[in-house]
This record gives structure tokens, C-alpha cells and sequence, in this order.
């Protein structure tokens, strides 16, 4: 299965782990990025024990808005018993990250084979599986 | 005069609050008004950092932050100053001095008490889904004044 794209927003299911990304993130986008994640939001909401993976390495800023809507994520994806983890953060961002001491709490990853495979598991794409773009959030 | 409690990092401005109205700040370069409508703070934050690069005052690498920092303070004005009432406005200047380059951010509501502020790295506040946005102003800027009881905020930076 092709990773599918919904806009803003990437996605691909390796194995059952959903990874998201952004095409773009600029200050122009910023925005668009809040609504999407917005729609994430939704997305960890309807769905139990998921396993997921933000990969933010297109996010070159981010409010502290985004940041919120990062942490609400977080809280939705453990109130689901899921598992949330972020990779490819670039520097502005692992700086707000790093200075907001939100790495205590979230799970972050150079990039995202290594976060998929932090999981503990490794393989091609699940068709059983589709990711947030194929659901329509 | 009011000070931000319980600061004790020293790689941050401390936070002022000052009863009186804003002096005079050196030269201003760039003024701005817009309505109290979240849409319009992005792309005046774009526009005054393109103006701040072709005046030299930031280098590439910094845009993210003073992005940051000008949109938390309008995005405070907008919503927090004004409570979102789109005809009340929310101004941006850009001034220049001999020592530093700032923003001044003005709202038309009537101030706010810092002690209400919490802070956002106590244990709960890690999970908080909002009020980082003073603290991250504090961080990234050399100079955090608020006048007017908190109606107009002043950021800088040193040159």
C-alpha cells in the first residue's frame, strides 16, 4: 500500500504502526497545522491501542499552541491506550521541546525508522491497518 | 510594579509590569493595527519578520523564534486582551534604539495580573494544553515589559 496524502498531512501504516507526517510546516502553515492536528485529535479518539509515530521533520515552526495540541495529543492517545511518539524534530522545535521540558513526557526519535522500530517490531506496510488519511478525519 | 514569581532561571528576561503607559521607544520602524481576529495574527507575523530581515535586525536562523514571540503576544492580545472582540484592535510596532530592536503589543483591554500567569513547567503544567506562551516570550527575549497593568507589552532584544 502507497503512503497517502491528505493535504497537509502524510501517511503510512508499517506493520500497524500508523506514521504521520507534514508535507510543509513554515510559519505560513501554521494554522493549517493546528487544524490538523486538531483532526488527529479525533482520529486517536475513535481508535483503542493504536501505535503511532509524528514525524515532524517538515515542521519548521510551531506555536505554543502546536505544542498544546501535541501534548493534547498525548493525553487522548493514553486515555485510548495508545502509543504516541514523535520523531525528526529539527532544531527550533527540539529547542521549544527541550526549553518547555515537554521531553519528559513525550517519546522523541531521530527519525522515523527509528521510531517505528522502537515499537519492537519491523516490516512492510499492513493493508488491515489504514492510516488517519484513508479513515477521513 | 509587578514581577514574574517564582523565576529562577537566569537565561530568562524577567518579567515587568508596569501601571503607567509605555514611554516613547527609540524609532519606530514599522506600525500595524489589525482587528482581533486570530487569521490575520499569521501573516503580520510573516510580514513583520520580512520586515525585520531586510532591516538586518534578524538573521535567518532567528525567525523562528521572534516568530514566536510576536505571534504569542498578539495571539495574548487577541484573545486574552480584547477576548476576542474583532472591533477592538491589537497594534504592532517595530523600534529601533541605539542598544536594542523590540516590539511593542498593544491591546484595548484593561490589563491582567501576572500572579494569575501559572507556570508552566510545575509538574501539571508540563501537561497543560496552553499557557506556555509568556514563558516562552521570557526565554527567547531580553527584555519582557508590560505597561499599562498589562495592556501594552514591550519585547526586545539587545543589538
Amino acid at each position: 500500500m502507497e503512503p497517502t496524502k491528505d493535504g497537509l498531512l502524510t501517511s503510512n501504516v508499517i506493520n500497524g504502526i500508523v506514521v504521520l507526517g507534514f508535507t510543509r510546516g513554515r510559519i505560513r502553515d501554521e494554522r493549517e497545522i493546528l487544524k490538523t492536528l486538531e483532526s488527529l485529535g479525533r482520529y486517536i479518539e475513535s481508535k483503542a491501542s493504536l501505535k503511532v509515530v509524528i514525524d515532524l521533520s517538515n515542521v519548521e515552526y510551531l506555536s505554543s499552541a502546536g505544542l498544546g495540541h501535541l501534548v493534547g495529543l498525548l493525553k487522548k492517545a493514553r486515555s485510548r491506550e495508545s502509543t504516541l511518539k514523535l520523531c525528526g524534530l529539527r532544531e527550533a522545535i527540539q529547542e521549544l521541546f527541550d526549553v518547555m521540558k515537554l521531553t519528559k513526557i513525550f517519546e522523541i526519535h531521530t527519525g522515523s525508522r527509528e521510531a517505528v522500530a522502537s515499537f519492537g517490531v519491523a516490516g512492510d506496510v499492513d493493508p488491515d491497518c489504514p492510516g488517519p488519511c484513508a479513515a477521513r478525519v | 510594579m509587578a514581577t514574574h514569581k517564582g523565576d529562577t532561571a537566569q537565561s530568562r528576561a524577567r518579567i515587568v509590569v508596569h501601571s503607567e503607559p509605555a514611554p516613547t521607544h527609540g524609532q519606530t520602524l514599522y506600525d500595524r493595527e489589525i482587528p482581533s481576529d486570530i487569521a490575520l495574527i499569521t501573516p503580520l507575523v510573516v510580514r513583520a519578520l520580512e520586515f525585520l530581515k531586510s532591516e538586518s535586525l534578524i538573521i535567518p536562523g532567528e525567525e523562528s523564534r521572534v516568530g514566536l514571540c510576536i505571534e504569542e503576544a498578539l495571539q495574548n492580545a487577541v484573545k486574552h486582551g480584547n477576548k476576542g472582540d474583532f472591533r477592538k484592535k491589537v497594534r504592532l510596532q517595530l523600534f529601533l534604539t541605539d542598544t536594542e530592536w523590540g516590539a511593542v503589543v498593544s491591546d484595548e483591554g484593561s490589563g491582567f495580573d501576572l500572579n494569575s500567569v501559572r507556570d508552566p513547567l510545575q509538574s501539571e503544567g508540563v501537561w497543560g494544553e496552553s499557557g506556555r506562551g509568556l514563558y516562552l516570550i521570557s526565554h527567547f527575549m531580553d527584555r519582557v515589559e508590560y505597561y499599562s497593568d498589562g495592556s501594552t507589552l514591550v519585547l526586545a532584544r539587545h543589538l
